[in-house]
């Protein structure tokens, strides 16, 4: 069963911002201030949003894409794809050719550029709900168009393969989290978090264990290597478990509940909250059945019954997903970095 | 590999976000370490944290703000091969061994192989010989240690934690070092602090193929 690990892609892609030339290709050299271009393009691309804000950056690509602003602005923007799908068939705006051609994500920063101070501030301000409500400000538009066009853009791609539009997402995620100077790092978390959450949970259908792929066949296979292993007992894995001790148990049972809801989850984000919530559990179930704190052996072992009792439902999918597409911040720092980390070791143990 | 410090640049201070794992076997006293260093208790019926295994510890040496996460690693046999999904992206590594048992010291050198192997020269290294207040029963010698630690570019401290002794030099003395590594990291990159436009893309948890590589292979079993 050695194929499984294997498979697991641990490539946590985060920031990475060595682009040295200029991204025109002019051969000078860029700069990340100027969204990695050379001084002179930088202008240049600058100067062609001033005139076109909405479809700078997009103009030279292939695909036909007609926008009316005005309409954009009241979508809802649960229906996005929907409505965008929509809005190809309306007419009059000035440009009702803007074409692009598999949109490489950070080939808008001039449209994103634009985006102000207070409107950034504005949208890492409270809870996901209160960034819809951001997301309709008038000068938050930019944003929204690049999000929509970014998820249709995925949606409609079929030849990549899921590693490649995870990386596409990170690609996005960074050219976003750009956009806010450095002594905003919290701001600039929150809004990251914010836009996962939107996008993913559009995007979920297309890129989580699509129907009759490899990967169905996987979890089904892990599947059933873990409810053959039902024979397993605490004393076996060493914890110090024992029947007699019922809030232990009950607080393990909790635990298996929460690993079971990872599956029902849509945004990455929400499925690393169940895995942190279910560890918390587990720190709970250990400190009332032994004195001391829970080391990394105490609470890996658990960690690891707790997912034999659950046996998640593609539980692999669900990993891939999750490392493929959240912020990959949260993956590997925090205690959420490493809950997770702790969840993808046990799965790894279990393979063995 | 980008995993030298996450900084980001907040006005004239810098904060710094360090991620060191804390490796050794069972019952060389790693976690009583960590307890003494982040809750300064030991064995102690008052200690509220339920966990030992992510602490956490902020820091300010010299003005700059340092945020430390500790992780601790499973040290049983049976969980050897799952270390790299841990010490991956690490600053610095604590390598706990216990002086009155010759066989957690063998285990450290393995560790060392390994980190080095994986990591590169990146990574921070501590060996550290706890339980120094059992000197009488010592079986691994100071000189045989220390040697050892300076031929593999590794710093080496003896600690207690029953009775309090170097583990805050120990993490100041570590934390001074990942900073040191930062910045030359990112001089490397040309982001230092003086290019405080170049460093707006400051945040980087970038990893690159070879070491996904050979994480996976690793757990291939």
């Amino acid at each position: 069963m050695s194929y499984i690990p294997c498979d697991i892609d641990f490539n946590f892609k985060g920031f990475s911002f060595h682009q040295e030339k200029c991204r025109k290709g002019c051969g000078f050299y860029g700069n990340p201030i100027w969204h990695g271009y050379c001084s002179r393009c930088w202008i240049q691309q600058r100067q062609k949003s001033q005139t076109h804000p909405l479809t700078d950056g997009f103009r030279h690509h292939t695909a036909i894409l007609k926008v009316k602003p005005e309409q954009r602005r009241n979508e809802d923007l649960w229906k996005i794809p929907d409505t965008a799908r929509n809005v190809t068939s309306n007419d009059g705006f000035p440009h009702s050719h803007i074409t692009y051609r598999s949109l490489p994500v950070a080939d808008s920063p001039g449209s994103l550029s634009l985006l102000t101070f207070p409107c950034l501030h504005a949208l890492a301000q409270g809870d996901f709900s209160d960034f819809l409500k951001a997301l309709r400000r008038p000068d938050a538009q930019n944003l929204m168009t690049h999000c929509t066009r970014f998820i249709q853009k995925l949606q409609d791609t079929e030849i990549l393969t899921l590693d490649d539009k995870g990386e596409q997402v990170q690609e996005f995620y960074s050219t976003i989290g750009s956009l806010y100077p450095d002594h905003m790092t919290e701001e600039r978390e929150k809004l990251l978090n914010n836009i996962e959450k939107l996008v993913m949970t559009r995007l979920y259908k297309s890129v989580f264990c699509l129907d009759g792929s490899q990967d169905e066949q996987k979890d089904l296979c892990f599947q059933a290597q873990i409810r053959s292993l039902v024979w397993v007992t605490p004393k076996m894995l060493q914890l110090s478990l024992h029947e007699s001790n019922k809030e232990a148990n009950d607080l393990v049972l909790s635990a298996v509940t929460t690993l079971v809801e990872i599956d029902s989850k849509r945004a990455p984000q929400d499925k690393l909250a169940c895995v942190s919530k279910a560890s918390n559990f587990i720190f709970k179930a250990i400190s009332v059945s032994k004195i001391e704190p829970a080391t990394a052996d105490d609470f890996l072992s658990y960690l690891i019954f707790t997912i034999l009792k659950a046996n998640p439902p593609r539980l692999l999918s669900n990993i891939q997903y999750i490392t493929r597409f959240c912020n990959p911040k949260r993956l590997v720092s925090g205690k959420d970095g490493y809950c997770f980390t702790s969840f993808v070791s046990s799965f790894v143990f279990i393979n063995f | 590999m980008a995993a030298g410090g996450a900084a980001a640049a907040a006005g004239a201070s810098r904060t710094y976000s360090f991620k060191v794992v804390l490796l050794g076997e069972g019952c060389v006293g790693k976690t009583s370490l960590v307890l003494r260093y982040c809750e300064n208790k030991f064995n102690d019926k008052h200690i509220t944290t339920l966990q030992a295994s992510f602490l956490t510890k902020k820091l300010n040496i010299g003005g700059k703000r340092v945020n430390l996460a500790i992780w601790d690693t499973a040290g049983q046999e049976r969980f050897h091969a799952l270390g790299p999904i841990y010490y991956r992206d690490s600053n610095g590594a604590i390598l706990v061994y216990d002086i009155t048992d010759e066989d957690s010291f063998q285990k450290v050198k393995n560790w060392v192989k390994e980190l080095r192997k994986m990591l590169g020269n990146e990574i921070c290294l501590c060996i550290v010989g706890n339980k120094v207040d059992l000197e009488k029963e010592r079986h691994v010698s100071i000189q045989e240690a220390e040697a050892y630690a300076e031929s593999v570019g590794a710093k080496h401290y003896h600690t207690s934690a029953k009775q309090n002794k170097g583990i805050e030099e120990l993490f100041l003395d570590l934390c001074k070092r990942m900073i040191e590594t930062a910045q030359v990291d990112e001089r490397a990159k040309g982001n230092g602090p003086s290019q405080s436009g170049a460093a707006r893309r400051g945040v980087q948890i970038v990893d690159d193929e070879p070491q996904a590589q050979s994480v996976g292979g690793c757990c291939s079993g």
